[in-house]
């Protein structure tokens, strides 16, 4: 599969993603969410066993340690991004939680990665972090 | 405290982001580094429930989760593969970008009215994504 499929299919799964959790508040499920990520790691987690399994290699320290990485990411990411957004109005949490990973992320990509960002994806990361911020305010 | 929620949570996210391309460059196995998210988050979340002490919920919450487990399996997947074959900066900023598909759903399920700033969200959306487009086939990926 090509780069530009792959990222388009992330780019619907993620936003089918957002739909989906966006019905939570909209059903007045609130209340639930530690349940409901539960479920959704969960999921997540038994999928990842299956292929894991069949996979039938050793476990790798580097991937438990990534893995950990990335899980530890979302996990406290969403619950301190949920937390913020009850303490400070939305428009201020918002473009600052998403505007300011962008950046990060593309700064470390530039400059510990050395990924060669021209101008038109310098162009389109200013213009994707305004993007979301205003779609997020 | 909310301004310091908000930090760590971009940082958090950040850690999430930069996570793909660390696998990549370790060439570590993906099986393995998609397990290992999971149950890390799915330990993290428990022990949160546990603590707000909210230890069940209704039928519809838990189908909704299961749902959202399967899609966000199957994201981490495709958006893990993406991020090896191009850019973590460029591929995170368009997968960020997928904030439109809410919006666009609660204009159409919900009849919610979008605001100017959202109209200009839009805008910004489909120029942002062009750029990016221009500046994933100049590398030729």
């Amino acid at each position: 599969m090509t780069y530009r499929r792959l990222i388009a299919a992330a780019f619907v799964l993620n936003g089918m993603l957002m739909v989906i959790t966006q019905s939570i508040g909209k059903l007045h499920l609130t209340a639930y969410i530690p349940v409901v990520l539960f479920c959704v790691y969960g999921v997540g987690c038994v999928i990842g066993a299956i292929y894991m399994r069949r996979s039938g290699r050793a476990v790798q320290p580097w991937s438990v340690a990534i893995g950990a990485m990335g899980g530890i990411g979302t996990a406290v990411g969403l619950s301190t991004h949920m937390a913020a957004a009850a303490m400070l109005p939305g428009y201020i949490v918002f473009p600052m939680v998403s505007g300011g990973t962008l950046i990060i992320v593309a700064l470390v990509g530039r400059f510990v990665f050395k990924e060669h960002i021209g101008p038109y994806g310098i162009a389109g990361i200013v213009a994707g972090a305004c993007a979301i911020g205003l779609l997020s305010a | 405290m909310g301004y310091i929620y908000s930090i760590v949570a971009m940082t958090a996210y950040a850690v999430l982001g930069l996570s793909y391309k660390v696998s990549d460059r370790m060439k570590c196995d993906q099986s393995q580094v998609n397990f290992f998210l999971f149950l890390f988050a799915a330990g993290i979340v428990l022990i949160w429930g546990l603590v707000r002490g909210v230890t069940a919920a209704p039928g519809a919450a838990v189908i909704l989760g299961l749902v959202d487990g399967v899609i966000v399996f199957a994201s981490v997947l495709v958006f893990r593969r993406a991020a090896a074959l191009g850019r973590i900066s460029t591929s995170w900023t368009i997968l960020n970008l997928s904030l439109v598909i809410p919006v666009i759903a609660s204009v159409t399920f919900w009849h919610e009215v979008p605001s100017p700033r959202h109209y200009a969200g839009f805008a910004l959306t489909l120029v942002a994504v062009g750029f990016l487009g221009m500046d994933a086939g100049r590398e030729g990926e």
